[in-house]
C-alpha cells in the first residue's frame, strides 16, 4: 500500500514538473522566440530595431527566482531516482553531471549572452539540456511504475 | 525530512509541533493566494471572465497572455512543493484512509485543469469558469488536508 501512495506521489509530482518544464518552455519562446538570433538581440540591444539591451538588473531579477527552484527541482527528482532505483548506479552519476552542468549554465549564462551570439547558442543547448535531463527522470519513473509491474 | 522516511509521527512529540506550525502556515499561504488571486482577478466569475478576457463596453483590456504565463509558471512551482510535502505527510498519517487517495487525486486533477485552461481554452467563457472552480477547489481541498492534519495531530498528542 505505501508502495503505491508513493508512486502517485512521484507520478503526480514528476507530471506537475513536465507542466512547469511546459510553461517554462512557453515563456521562454514566448519572450525570445526559438531562434539564437532573437535571443541575442533580446539581450544585447539593437539600435536599428530600437530594442534596448537587457540591463544588469534585469537579468537579476530572473536569475534570483531561478537559482533556487531550478536546482531544488533538479534535487528532489534527482533525489526519487536514487530513491526508486529508477536507474543504474553508473547512468546516476552521469546524469547527476550533466543535470549539474545544464542547470549551472542554463542560469549562469544569462550574464554574459551580450557578449556574442555564441554564448546565445550556448544558452539554448544548456535550456534544452536541462529540460531534456528533467524528463529523461522523470521518463525513468513512468517505466519504473508502469512497464517493470 | 525524517516523516518521509518515517510513518512514525505520533509518537515523536517535537516533529509533531514542527508538522503542526508548518501545516497553519501552509494554510495561511492557501488563503493569503485565494485574497490575492480575488484582488487580481475578482471574487465572482463574472468579474474573472471580464478581467481575463476584457470588456469592450467598460474599456476593460485583455488580461495579457505573458503576465498569465508567468503566474502559472510561478503557481506551478509552489503547488508542486504542496502537492509532495502535504501528499507525503497525509498518506502517513492516514495510511489506509481511501480519503485520502481520493482527496489527493482529485487535487492533481483539479491543479491540472486549473493550470491549463489558461493554455487551451482561456479565450472563452468555460475556459474561465473551469479555472475559477478548479483553483477554488484545489486551494479548498489544500486547505481541508491541513486541518484534518491538524486533527489528527492532536489527537494524538492527547492520547
Amino acid at each position: 500500500m505505501t508502495k503505491q501512495l508513493n508512486a502517485f506521489l512521484i507520478l503526480g509530482f514528476s507530471l506537475l514538473s513536465l507542466l512547469l518544464l511546459a510553461s517554462a518552455a512557453a515563456l521562454f519562446f514566448y519572450h525570445h522566440g526559438i531562434d539564437s538570433k532573437e535571443l541575442y538581440i533580446d539581450y544585447a540591444g539593437d539600435e536599428k530595431a530600437f530594442i534596448n539591451p537587457k540591463t544588469f538588473t534585469g537579468i537579476l531579477k530572473s536569475f534570483s527566482p531561478h537559482i533556487l527552484v531550478m536546482p531544488l527541482i533538479f534535487f528532489i527528482l534527482f533525489h526519487l531516482a536514487i530513491a526508486t532505483r529508477a536507474f543504474p548506479k553508473e547512468q546516476i552519476k552521469y546524469i547527476a553531471m550533466v543535470g549539474f552542468t545544464a542547470t549551472f549554465g542554463d542560469i549562469f549564462i544569462n550574464f554574459i549572452i551580450s557578449w556574442s551570439i555564441f554564448f546565445a547558442y550556448l544558452k539554448l543547448l544548456f535550456f534544452f539540456l536541462f529540460q531534456f535531463v528533467l524528463i529523461y527522470i522523470i521518463s525513468g519513473f513512468f517505466k519504473k511504475v508502469f512497464l517493470e509491474r | 525530512m525524517k516523516f518521509f522516511v518515517s510513518g512514525d509521527i505520533k509518537h515523536q512529540r517535537k516533529l509533531v509541533l514542527a508538522i503542526f506550525i508548518v501545516a497553519l502556515f501552509f494554510i495561511l499561504f492557501l488563503l493569503s493566494d485565494m485574497w490575492v488571486k480575488s484582488k487580481l482577478f475578482g471574487l465572482t466569475i463574472h468579474d474573472v471572465s471580464q478581467t481575463l478576457l476584457g470588456d469592450e463596453e467598460n474599456f476593460i483590456e485583455p488580461y495579457a497572455f505573458s503576465t498569465l504565463l508567468e503566474m502559472i509558471h510561478t503557481d506551478l512551482f509552489f503547488v508542486m512543493m504542496l502537492f509532495i510535502l502535504s501528499g507525503a505527510l497525509y498518506f502517513r498519517i492516514k495510511k489506509q484512509s481511501k480519503r485520502a487517495r481520493i482527496i489527493m487525486s482529485i487535487i492533481l486533477l483539479m491543479v491540472f485543469v486549473s493550470m491549463i485552461t489558461p493554455f487551451v481554452g482561456l479565450h472563452y467563457y468555460l475556459g474561465s469558469l473551469l479555472w475559477y472552480y478548479s483553483f477554488i477547489i484545489w486551494h479548498l481541498l489544500f486547505i481541508v488536508i491541513y486541518i484534518d492534519i491538524i486533527v489528527m495531530l492532536s489527537k494524538a498528542s492527547d492520547d
